[in-house]
């Protein structure tokens, strides 16, 4: 996609690709990840609120290649999921050529989105697998018990914790 | 949505993609808005090509945004999803509806 604002003067709009590879994506805290790459002062209106957020970050395409670091909220996904059901989007996935094929595409992602959701929210609601409810995290080192709350090693949590993976990497 | 570049200035960006408006042009989709913030009142847009829509939706199904919203919304967001879809594909069959009443027309006046 290419981003253009008043702020970037006379240059030319930034190419931002967000397919497969080009992008890095975390759960963090976004004043956190913010205030790495710039004093928190000098961020001009609302930061983002405390708390854990998606940060998508890469590098623009060229010929202005510049690294970026979008911060996203629920709100944000909200907003980007009303916006593609929107009538001008409708009017955009109807007119433009290849539309039927988009509009397949985007119903087999909604299609594959809402089961991803429904089967992550299950396990979030089943108790015991609290460890292996958020598989991303747990690569990242995000979700640990202190060491006294550690559970006992058993053969029987890893295999639960494999079993959820293996799902999940099915689903993905 | 927050957005950092390290071409932006010293300056990182809040937009709300909520209050954007699109605009289709041509094979385009554009998003609209402003950036409002102390001393900063810019316009911007963000243009989508066929691509840049599956990609966006393909963030939303990555695994680590899921179990993100899924912590955050919990049941509810399945609620909205459920209210997009039906009117994402309600809204995309009228438009094939009305464009083949349309072509029909175009036959008969052509007959």
């Amino acid at each position: 996609m290419r981003y253009w604002s008043k702020g970037l003067g006379r240059r030319s709009a930034l190419h931002i690709e967000w397919s497969k590879g080009e992008y890095e994506i975390a759960v963090a805290d976004g004043r956190e990840v913010l205030a790495a790459v710039m004093p928190p002062h000098l961020v001009r209106g609302e930061p983002p609120p405390p708390g854990q957020q998606v940060i998508v970050s890469g590098q623009t395409l060229p010929p202005i290649v510049w690294r970026y670091i979008s911060v996203l909220t629920q709100k944000d996904f909200e907003d980007m999921l009303r916006l593609a059901a929107s009538p001008e989007s409708v009017r955009f996935v109807a007119h433009v050529p290849g539309g039927r094929r988009l509009f397949l595409k985007v119903t087999w992602l909604l299609i594959g989105f809402f089961f991803r959701y429904l089967w992550t929210w299950a396990l979030s609601k089943v108790p015991g697998l609290a460890q292996a409810r958020w598989p991303g995290e747990r690569k990242a080192g995000a979700v640990t018990a202190p060491a006294s709350q550690a559970a006992p090693a058993t053969s029987e949590p890893d295999s639960v914790e494999a079993d959820i993976e293996a799902e999940s990497s099915e689903l993905a | 949505m927050w957005l950092w570049s390290k071409g932006l200035g010293r300056l990182i960006l809040p937009m709300d993609i909520g209050k954007a408006e699109l605009q289709a042009e041509g094979e385009t989709l554009v998003v609209k808005g402003v950036i409002v913030a102390p001393k900063v009142y810019w316009d911007y847009a963000l243009s989508l090509q066929k691509k840049d829509l599956l990609d966006c939706m393909a963030l939303l199904t990555d695994q680590r945004v899921v179990a993100y919203l899924v912590r955050e919304r919990g049941f509810g967001l399945l609620g909205v999803l459920l209210k997009v879809a039906f009117r994402f594909g309600t809204s995309y069959l009228w438009a094939e509806l009305k464009k083949l009443a349309r072509r029909d027309r175009r036959d008969e006046v052509l007959v």
